[in-house]
């Protein structure tokens, strides 16, 4: 009993930590994308206030809507990266591990995409409709390079949890070791972060709001609220897969700066890339991420397994 | 000032509505989201749906066609909210005023908090609009 | 690429009301009248494209007002006003919770007919129509006085008989 509980206080504290650091990391996204444009940003307090205020505003529910998916949505997203949050080391041991990790993780990241599906289809609204096709097509390309890039690397490290990854690269991270694994996961991480070049589905302009056109209030603070975890969860992961997860000395606290460090460098590859690009068409996105996405991943699968042209 | 009311003063969403104007004061709204402008320093977004959004800033004269959305968009605005009629078209109608296709300026078809006088308004004004207008909210 | 580096060191942003870029030199704000200069002729109002200038007489007072909400800033006062008491300055910043408040209103005193005792325009438009004609009056030794005296009359009094034949002695007078 009191070891449930101690888990139980490891895991909440994990999301405590992981909300101050995505609301940091989601906030220095913002203010790197904005620099790169040439202006000032908005301050650090920025994203809290955006998530407080869309919980004070009145929820209005639209009434060709099906309420049970319209409410469920947001929550399912929250749980998709709350899931995936509490398996993942953040510089230090997860709080929660079971054998199969790393297929958990995977699982748990495709859920939010099935939710922003739920989300356009259940708002009873065309430009939901649309938007829900969209994320769809994306959803199904993103998930192929994500999923191959890392069973890669499961098979390099020979264990399928996120702690034997991590002790498979005390030697040379695998970006050195898998470096097309690592383009490939890149390209998919952009994607599910929905940044641009793809961010067709997440919340532009051309099609109104995409899915998520008919949330207002707590729905939308609640999305909100899964987007600052996103931003700590995906680059937790990139940063456990590819670097170590920081883990270059045995100290706790240096190996959690490093952790920081490194998920600092991807966010600021990631905003440059967002500034530079412009957004591509949902069959132009689907085309490159197979191509180039599944290309990459493959050959470092080919090389993972059998031990050709090995690193 | 409780958490809440701090939390809107800061993150003011915005939704630009044109109504049928001459559009030249939909420019210096866009023009204000620019980087020589930045309404991003304040917390503005500029949302594409009124469900997003908190401010609705409206241009142009309200003509008989319009009139009608017009009401819908700001009833799909969740409370709490505030209107900012830009430009003289929104405010009084100007050079419009009396005209056989147009139903008036803003204020007959919805209520206005803020007026921003001007024929464009520059993006400054538009923006201390923005900024007097979140005073407003409670 | 190069660029987005550059203003990633120096943003191009001029914070708005921390400072402010000057307007450019002919810039059309608000148009604004010239306290001294205005005589309450009413030119302004009746070019006005907008009808955004009204002049109403109330009283013993001429009101002249110019809504900032109404004006389209063409700059059309200013080009027909006589005595350049109108002219678009460069302020505008215009926003208010209410929008009768945006505007720029004048109040004249109006002279009352020397018999009938009727407003009929105003003071400092007598005085300036003294003023333009005083040189050609002294060159020709009428007296300003008298001709200050018919001037102050009301246009229906003035076309009376007897008022008529004073004005007559006048100008034989003025030879």
């Amino acid at each position: 009993m009191s070891n449930y509980l101690l888990q139980a206080g490891l895991v909440a504290s994990q999301f405590a930590l992981a909300f101050i650091f995505g609301w940091i990391f989601y906030w220095l996204f913002r203010k790197l994308r904005a620099r790169f444009q040439c202006r000032i940003g908005p301050p650090i307090i920025q994203p809290l206030a955006d998530i407080v205020k869309l919980f004070s505003k009145k929820t209005i529910m639209p009434s060709a809507a099906s309420r049970p998916w319209f409410t469920i949505a947001p929550l399912l997203a929250l749980a998709g990266y709350l899931t995936a949050l509490a398996l993942t080391p953040l510089g230090v041991a997860a709080p929660l591990s079971v054998t199969g990790d790393v297929l958990v993780v995977l699982i748990a990241l495709a859920i939010p995409g099935v939710s922003i599906i739920i989300a356009g289809s259940s708002s009873g609204n065309p430009y939901g409709a649309i938007g829900s096709s969209r994320e769809l097509t994306l959803l199904v390309a993103s998930e192929i390079p994500f999923v191959v890039s890392a069973i890669a690397l499961v098979k390099a490290a020979g264990g399928l949890s996120m702690a034997s990854i991590i002790a498979a690269q005390s030697g040379t991270p695998f970006l050195f070791s898998y470096p097309f694994a690592a383009v490939a996961f890149f390209i998919a991480l952009v994607l599910k972060l929905g940044r641009k070049p793809f961010d067709i589905p997440d919340a532009e302009v051309e099609i109104v709001a995409g899915p998520l056109t008919d949330y207002s209030g707590s729905l939308l603070g609640l999305f909100e609220l899964g987007n600052v975890f996103r931003w700590i969860v995906l680059p937790a992961i990139a940063v456990d897969l590819f670097f170590a997860g920081g883990r270059f000395t045995g100290i706790p606290l240096v190996d959690v700066a490093c952790f920081l460090a490194l998920c600092v460098v991807i966010v600021f590859i990631v905003s440059y890339v967002d500034s530079q690009s412009t957004r591509l068409r949902v069959d132009q996105a689907f085309k490159f991420l197979l191509a180039w996405g599944l290309a990459l991943a493959l050959i470092d699968l080919i090389r993972a397994s059998t031990g050709w042209l090995v690193w | 000032m409780n958490l809440s009311t701090w939390a809107r003063k800061k993150s003011p969403w915005i939704m630009h509505f044109p109504c049928g104007g001459c559009n030249g004061c939909d420019i210096e709204v866009v023009a204000a989201l620019t980087p020589l402008y930045d309404a991003e320093r304040f917390g503005a977004l500029l949302k594409g749906t009124p469900r997003h959004a908190d401010i609705l800033l409206v241009t142009g004269v309200v003509t008989l066609q319009i009139k009608d959305r017009l009401r819908r968009v700001y009833e799909q605005v969740p409370d709490p909210k505030i209107v900012v009629a830009v430009g003289n078209c929104a405010v009084s109608g100007d050079v419009f005023d009396g005209s056989y296709a147009v139903a008036g300026p803003v204020d007959k078809v919805i209520p206005v908090d803020v007026y921003v006088a001007g024929c464009p308004p520059k993006p400054e004004a538009i923006l201390s609009a923005v900024v007097k207008a979140i005073e407003k909210l409670p | 690429m190069l660029e987005s580096l550059k203003g990633f060191l120096k943003p191009s942003t001029v914070p708005y009301p921390y400072k402010e870029i000057p307007p450019a030199e002919g810039y059309r704000g608000k148009p604004l009248y010239d306290r001294d200069k205005c005589i309450g002729c009413g030119a302004c109002s009746q070019v006005c494209p907008a009808k955004a200038i009204t002049v109403v007489d109330q009283g013993s007072t001429r009101v002249l007002r110019v809504w900032h909400g109404h004006c389209a800033f063409c700059g059309r006062c200013e080009d027909t006003c006589p005595w350049e008491a109108i002219k678009l300055s460069r302020e505008y910043v215009i926003v208010t919770y209410n929008k009768e408040e945006a505007e720029d209103k004048l109040e004249l005193e109006l002279a009352a007919c020397a018999s009938c005792g009727s407003y009929f325009t105003t003071s400092r438009q007598l005085a300036k129509i003294v003023e333009l004609v005083e040189e050609s009056i002294n060159k020709r030794g009428a007296s300003l006085e008298e001709y200050r005296k018919l001037i102050s009359l009301c246009p229906p009094c003035r076309s009376r008989p007897e008022a008529l034949k004073e004005a007559f002695k006048f100008m034989l007078k003025m030879g």
